[in-house]
């Protein structure tokens, strides 16, 4: 049995806003265990960062706390004070954000940022921080690290600064590192690189990740475990080659043909509309007024969790034995036929 | 290969030739030139979706900024529907530079030819070559030994601060163990739940006494009210204190029994101490042990000997100096000593008439380039260029800053049309309402603001701008690139549909493979200003050929895991990948309609392997 690190249980959160009570998330369940990569998916607005951002307490003042339980290392982090918070947030879990640029310094060398985590959180001397913080840029693949510890930020690119990113959350042997869109803001050829590094630090040390993004590709490329969010809530999960080779929710069949792969034809199947505004969550299946699938429930009730099997769940009325028996998208099944053969050249 | 056969035959819409932008800054030392497009050439055939691919930097986004005149290009001309649209010039200065520096070349080979005596010359020139680059590497030699000389002085201050450094790093650490296990055994003394209760109490006197202070102050209550409210007040906080201590009595008590005492604490101090200079005194003899094994070079001998080698060196080079001024004394002397051209028996008449054709030549030459640069500023100026580069039409990347906030969905349509000019405002609205409907927008919107409109609809706004000139050519810059997953189908198939329903041309500039692959007929990938591969987009995708392509193809994440889990990248580094240093790469054509950008080595070897993998695959010539 895997070893539970983290626990999301019916989490909900509203923002305050001028026009009205803004529903970010309403009611996210999901767990995450020892040395394992969830992936949370979503479009812009879906309540993605919002999750990650609860989980480390680091919220906008507008925000209300509705319901839900954070559980990590017997504490509830819904709960705990900014104090206890602030033992854990960059020790024990920690984050890497979208922009390297604005995430670290820029009028600082890189190597005082670093060594900042250390001895601000273990209070280590200053000559032992230099010498761990060498160690650190050197196992994110940053050369020459005797040289570069003295450099600015701008003095890099874009990759490189994501390297130091990654070497700050790192520092302090965090147990959970949640990555927002971290490749978001780079080239493919960087992209591919900096996923690697990711993936090859999950091994070594056993780290749990949570990686936020909208990008499929990238998905497919780091999860062991997918969460599918829309207007809030999560709408399907499972492993990953569940959801890209069996997905359930017409939702995750709409992504996954709305981007063009090498088995798509020379029609996109586009998702029409725009998601909810979410200071106003519609009544029934949030996706109903999008869904090509929609029946007549969704728009009156919101589905409940139906399981396909152990580890994959979805929240479709489509499921229900009831339901009536709906043909796949055509290219959710190009996707399954042609399962590992999709790549560019020969 | 039939099909590029076709596109032969179709009408050339942009023809860009040889167009380079290259950005300055700075002055003197400090001037630096970005060549951020450096010699691209291609055509874009009508109704045609032309890709151009390539990562941040390569110069995409320079490339369709120039064409469409948002930058002055350096060099190469653009041509719209075969008129001239767009030229830089500055090319062309270069050029006539060139043709001075020939003609002068030119005129120096007459006046050698009535001297005669060039070959003297020429061997004495060999000569102080020679003698220059002689003293050049005695230099660098002296350089060498004199670090050599130095080197058992510079390893042993290495050696000592290395290990002065190790010392300082371990005394460090000690200090720190020891700290963090005085904390603890201080921590031991201290009455946990006494600290507590003394906390609870003075938060609630700091409480007890702010209330009474507002109390005390206001002025909108009644002097005896007041007096009645401090009494309860002061009741209800001594309940409190009462139920503290009742609380917390019994609990310090019983904790009092589990703590150490102080001089137990203090005589665990005490050993820590001890321990923690015993440690540190080992470390000190330690560092002054190996000090002392580190053999001290005998410092004033060997700067004796640095000495004397450096003026045994100056000696040399004074030496090496003296044979070149002596050089070129000599070749003074020749020069002066050129004996006159009648005793040569040259007709110095014929070198006049040499001479003058020469600079004939120069001048018309010169007035040649100079007329192309008046006709290319004429041409950048020039109203029917301006007509011509109305058919041409730009769609920007990001949808928020590129429309007006402060106008109306209409007044931004409408626009072009304005500045135009020709229109009653009825006629613009009418328009303006046509467009908006054939972009999926209704009619209405024409009176909102940008700002009410969610990001699809605005790049849906975008395009209806750049449509509303009726242009047969569009630049689409990354148009998609800023907008979210699910909104990003609708705009792809927006702008096919449009495409086939206006019959429209369109440069797609993208980052993006996978949905250039979708939507592009043709695909050219830029690399560092330049196109490094060119062909069709599905001969493209199945059979890369540069390097570069293939690297960048190989990254590109798939939604399938099976094949990322197993994914293989191939890496592309061109200083290890090409070797440019005798043959300069050229953009060539390897099979009919694919170009890649290679010099003839590698064109050759490409070509064998693209034979031997696509035999027996079909019919290619």
């Amino acid at each position: 049995m895997k070893q539970k690190v983290l626990e999301v249980k019916d989490l909900a959160i509203s923002f305050k806003t001028q026009y009205g009570i803004l529903h970010a998330i309403r009611g996210v369940s999901f767990d995450l265990y020892k040395g394992e990569t969830l992936a949370i998916v979503g479009e812009s607005g879906s309540g993605k960062s919002v999750s990650a951002k609860t989980i480390l307490g680091l919220l906008a003042g507008n925000s209300i706390y509705e319901s839900g339980e954070i559980n990590f290392d017997g504490l509830d982090l819904t709960q705990v004070d900014e104090e206890a918070m602030h033992s854990i947030r960059g020790s024990k879990i920690s984050m890497i954000f979208q922009d390297p640029m604005s995430s670290l310094n820029p009028i600082q060398p890189v190597g005082k940022q670093i060594a900042e985590a250390l001895i601000n959180k273990q209070g280590m001397p200053k000559a032992m921080a230099k010498e761990r913080v060498i160690e650190l840029l050197t196992r994110v693949g940053i050369s020459e690290p005797e040289k570069r510890f003295n450099q600015y930020p701008h003095q890099f690119s874009g990759g490189m600064r994501q390297r130091i990113v990654i070497a700050i959350a790192l520092a302090n042997n965090a147990e959970i590192l949640i990555c927002d869109e971290p490749t978001t803001a780079l080239d493919v050829t960087i992209q591919g690189k900096i996923l690697e590094l990711i993936n090859e630090l999950k091994l070594q040390r056993e780290l749990s990740i949570i990686f936020i993004t909208h990008d499929l590709g990238v998905v497919a490329n780091v999860a062991d475990r997918v969460a599918v969010m829309y207007a809030g809530k999560i709408v399907e999960y499972g492993n990953t080659e569940e959801i890209f080779y069996d997905p359930k929710h017409p939702y995750t069949w709409a992504l996954l043909s709305s981007m063009p792969n090498l088995a798509t034809s020379k029609h996109l199947d586009a998702i029409s509309g725009t998601p909810p505004n979410m200071i106003f969550p519609p009544k029934g299946d949030a996706f109903a007024p999008r869904n090509k699938y929609a029946m007549k429930i969704d728009f009156e009730e919101q589905p409940p969790m139906f399981k396909v099997t152990d580890t994959h769940y979805a929240a479709t009325w489509l499921l229900h034995p009831d339901a009536p028996k709906v043909q796949l998208p055509e290219a959710t099944i190009r996707l399954r036929e042609n399962r590992g053969k999709l790549h560019y050249g020969k | 290969m039939e099909n590029n056969h076709v596109i032969d035959n179709r009408k050339v819409v942009l023809e860009v030739d040889n167009l380079k932008k290259h950005f300055t800054s700075g002055t003197g030392k400090n001037k630096l030139i970005v060549p951020a497009v450096d010699g691209v050439s291609f055509n874009v055939y009508e109704r045609e979706v032309f890709g151009v691919v390539g990562e941040s930097g390569c110069g995409k986004t320079t490339t369709g900024r120039t064409v469409m005149k948002l930058y002055s290009a350096t060099e190469g001309t653009v041509k719209l529907n075969g008129d001239i649209i767009s030229a830089g010039y500055k090319g062309i200065e270069r050029q006539i530079e060139e043709v001075k520096k020939e003609a002068k070349k030119r005129l120096i080979e007459v006046d050698k030819h009535a001297e005669g005596v060039h070959t003297i010359n020429e061997e004495l020139k060999y000569n102080l070559i020679d003698a220059e680059y002689q003293l050049k590497q005695l230099k660098a030699e002296h350089k060498e030994k004199l670090k050599e000389l130095r080197k058992p002085l510079d390893d042993y201050r290495n050696e000592s601060y290395r290990i002065k450094n190790s010392y300082e790093l371990e005394v460090a650490k000690i200090e720190h163990r020891y700290n963090l296990a005085v904390e603890k055994v201080k921590s031991t003394t201290i009455n946990a739940v006494e600290e507590e209760y003394k906390q609870e109490v003075s938060r609630n006197k700091l409480g007890f006494s702010r209330k009474t202070d507002g109390l005390k102050s206001s002025a909108a209550l009644e002097k005896d009210v007041i007096e009645q409210r401090l009494k309860d007040l002061k009741a209800h906080y001594d309940e409190i204190f009462r139920e503290l201590e009742e609380k917390y009595k019994p609990l310090i008590a019983e904790a009092e029994g589990k703590i150490s005492s102080k001089s137990t604490a203090n005589h665990e101090i005490k050993a820590l101490t001890a321990e923690k200079k015993n440690q540190i005194a080992a470390e000190k003899k330690l560092y002054k042990d190996s000090l002392a094994k580190l053999k001290k070079p005998n410092a004033t001998a060997i700067k004796k000997t640095i000495s004397d080698e450096k003026s045994k060196q100056k000696e040399e080079i004074n030496k090496s100096k003296n044979s070149i001024a002596e050089l070129k004394k000599k070749a003074k002397e020749a020069v002066s000593k050129v004996p006159s051209n009648n005793d040569l028996g040259v007709d110095l008449a014929e070198l006049e008439i040499q001479k003058k054709e020469i600079s004939n030549w120069q001048k018309e030459e010169i007035n040649k380039l100079r007329n192309k640069i008046t006709e290319y500023k004429e041409v950048n100026k020039s109203q029917a260029a301006l007509e011509t580069s109305r058919k041409m039409q730009m769609i920007f990347q990001d949808p928020i800053s590129s429309l007006n906030p402060r106008h109306t969905v209409e007044e931004i349509i409408g626009e072009g049309l304005v500045i135009k000019g020709g229109y009653t405002k009825d006629q613009i609205k009418d328009k303006v309402a046509e467009m908006l409907e054939k972009v999926g927008l209704q009619s209405s919107y024409a009176t909102r603001y940008p700002h009410e409109f969610s990001g699809g609809q605005r790049q849906r706004i975008g395009i209806a701008r750049a449509l509303i000139m009726d242009p047969d050519f569009v630049i689409a810059d990354e148009p998609i690139s800023a907008l979210d997953v699910s909104i990003r189908a609708q705009v792809i198939n927006l702008l096919h549909n449009l495409k086939d329903e206006l019959g429209l041309t369109i440069m797609f500039i993208a980052h993006d493979l996978s949905v250039v692959r979708f939507f592009c007929d043709r695909i050219a990938v830029m690399y560092y200003g330049r196109i490094v591969e060119m062909a069709d987009s599905e001969e493209l995708f199945n059979n890369p050929m540069h390097p570069y392509t293939k690297s960048l193809l190989s990254a590109v994440p798939q939604p399938d895991p099976d094949y990322e889990k197993n994914r293989i990248k191939i890496d592309y580094n061109p200083a290890t990948a090409h070797d440019y240093r005798h043959d300069m790469p050229v953009l060539r054509e390897i099979v009919p309609g694919h170009s890649i950008f290679v010099n003839n080595a590698e064109f050759e070897q490409i070509k064998k392997e693209y034979f031997e993998t696509t035999e027996g695959l079909g019919d290619v010539q």
